[in-house]
């Protein structure tokens, strides 16, 4: 019982408590602009499918947002990955590259906005890839190619420090013994360099998601930007609409609690040996 | 001397390398500016490079790009004191004692999902234009300027941004304390007041510490991005977002640049306190 108590009970305290000061307080400010009651909120967020303040449903403005993160993330991961595992492989190329790209670590990914808007402004991807037309269009047109740059700027050095650190952390008696027993080099980079640096490199990926969900966000919310979660919110705080405010706000937090769940769960299943070893 | 000769090739391959890559892209920058000759789409390196060297030179009727900075540098600090001071002790909390922490856990947990950017439009709305010279009364003078400029909203959401790596890493640092530590100096008749002073927070010291780095790392880009949403009169993410709708693309790449050289300030005075001996006292231990 007492475990049952310490467990259960004790976690739900306070988010009790801030549900029990929220529902006494919004009858007594009255006020739907300032704290609108739960039962709004829990309204909007059990009817996913409806329209809301006429720009599309909660559910299509997050389709619209995965589809950026996605793009975004598989750019970013796969640049991330590739130089970081050249940078952490040779020498010449941590020399080459590592100064260049420690230049740009320091900025912010939102400072990138006014630079970004200046030289792409509104072109999207449908303008890149050539579609003009088709049931694919008005999605396709909604990602900017400046919020995809500032998606990949906030997402690539994640990646690319933990596939850095996970390629040179491969212990040197690994390679040494494979190669004693005759593994040809190419043998040593996939079947010894990546297994070993792969948990390394999946921390990095996790890091590298909840991050570039955070700069969609803010991307989204910046002028200019016409659908998406980000815009949501604060298209509905310019329409005096908290209660859509919070509820689009605890949508982004349990979309990115939920990414993050996956993904830790996929690494333990496959990397558990890593912890293991250690 | 074949010897010698190579090391000299070595040497000066070595020392190259790096600098390949970025004189490339001067050169490709200066080039490409030539060629496309629109100031608005790419300035000249130079002409950026005169906009770093005059930082206290009004630019396009907003301020110098020293009172900017000088103004994101008070928002900045109120709001990454404030998360300190209430994230350390916490922190320490959540990590000394267990029932605190199942207490506390599950909601920062959940909370901490929620991009700081996306509190804005809440924040907005709860505390409006009030800035810190409406709460502390500040007279009309020249100080209510500054400090009417410091608005509560943006405090709020890089308190947000910084307060959870200062936690985490608090209560990561209190953990990890050896519980050898604790009862050797309960042996030896500490008191529970001792502990805590002399053996725990010490301990924890370096950690909380890299704690604040990252905070005050985050909170630096939480700024930038809360000064680009509307409303905000002054700091350099305003001074970039409107330098962009003047057209005014130099002064965009010379405030990046300025804002990522306060980020490697920060960072460096941060390392530097992080790798004096007697708060990095474990490196000599291990």
């Amino acid at each position: 019982m007492k475990k049952v108590i310490h467990s259960f009970i004790v976690p739900c305290l306070i988010p009790m408590l801030i549900f029990l000061i929220w529902s006494v307080l919004s009858p007594m400010i009255d006020n739907n602009m300032i704290l609108p009651p739960p039962h709004r909120v829990y309204a909007i967020i059990s009817d996913p499918f409806s329209p809301l303040i006429a720009m599309g449903s909660l559910f299509q403005n997050f389709i619209i947002s995965f589809i950026r993160v996605g793009v975004a993330y598989i750019i970013s991961g796969s640049c991330g990955i590739i130089l970081g595992i050249a940078i952490g492989y040779s020498y010449r190329m941590d020399r080459l590259f590592s100064g260049f790209l420690e230049i740009f670590r320091p900025l912010p990914p939102m400072a990138w906005v006014p630079l970004m808007l200046a030289w792409t402004g509104i072109l999207s991807l449908a303008n890149v890839l050539h579609v003009s037309g088709g049931p694919l269009y008005p999605y396709i047109d909604r990602i900017k190619i400046s919020m995809l740059f500032i998606i990949f700027i906030g997402g690539f050095f994640p990646v690319l420090t933990s596939t850095i650190r996970g390629v040179r952390s491969t212990p040197k008696t690994f390679i040494d013994a494979a190669r004693v027993l005759g593994a040809k080099e190419q043998d040593i980079f996939f079947k010894v360099l990546l297994p070993s640096a792969a948990p390394g490199i999946v921390n990095g990926l996790r890091i590298s998601l909840a991050l570039s969900w955070s700069c969609l966000i803010a991307a989204e919310m910046l002028p200019g930007s016409v659908s998406g979660v980000g815009y949501l919110i604060i298209h509905a705080y310019n329409m005096a609409r908290i209660d859509v405010v919070i509820s689009g706000m605890i949508c982004i937090g349990a979309t990115g609690a939920l990414m993050d769940w996956l993904f830790h769960q996929w690494e333990e299943r496959c990397f558990a040996w890593a912890r293991r070893v250690r | 001397m074949p010897k010698v000769h190579e090391r000299i090739v070595h040497l000066t391959l070595a020392f190259f390398t790096p600098l390949v890559i970025p004189l490339l892209s001067l050169t490709m920058w200066e080039v490409f500016a030539g060629v496309l000759n629109n100031p608005t789409i790419l300035p000249r390196a130079t002409q950026v490079f005169s906009v770093i060297m005059a930082p206290f030179h009004d630019l396009v009727g907003f301020g110098s790009m020293f009172t900017n900075l000088i103004m994101s540098l008070a928002r900045v600090f109120s709001g990454f004191l404030m998360a300190s001071a209430i994230g350390i002790p916490l922190g320490i909390f959540m990590g000394y004692s267990h029932n605190a922490n199942r207490l506390f856990s599950g909601t920062v947990a959940f909370v901490r999902c929620i991009p700081p950017l996306a509190w804005v439009p809440l924040v907005l709305a709860w505390c409006g234009m009030n800035s810190l010279g409406n709460i502390l009364g500040v007279e009309p003078g020249p100080y209510y300027s500054f400090f009417n400029n410091i608005k509560i909203s943006m405090i709020v959401v890089i308190f947000i941004g910084s307060f959870y790596p200062v936690l985490v890493s608090s209560m990561h640092g209190v953990k990890q304390v050896p519980k050898t530590f604790i009862d050797a100096s309960l042996v030896l008749g500490a008191s529970k007041r001792n502990i805590f002073i002399q053996v725990l927070l010490p301990a924890s010291l370096p950690n909380i510490l890299s704690g604040m780095r990252i905070g005050l790392g985050v909170a630096w880009t939480c700024l930038v991005s809360a000064e680009m949403l509307p409303g905000t009169p002054s700091g350099l993410g305003y001074l970039i977002t409107h330098a962009f709708s003047v057209g005014r693309t130099d002064i965009v790449i010379a405030g990046m640049f300025c804002i990522g050289l306060t980020g490697v300030c920060f960072d460096c005075i941060f390392k530097f306190f992080e790798t004096q001996k007697n708060i990095n006292w474990q490196k000599d231990v291990k």
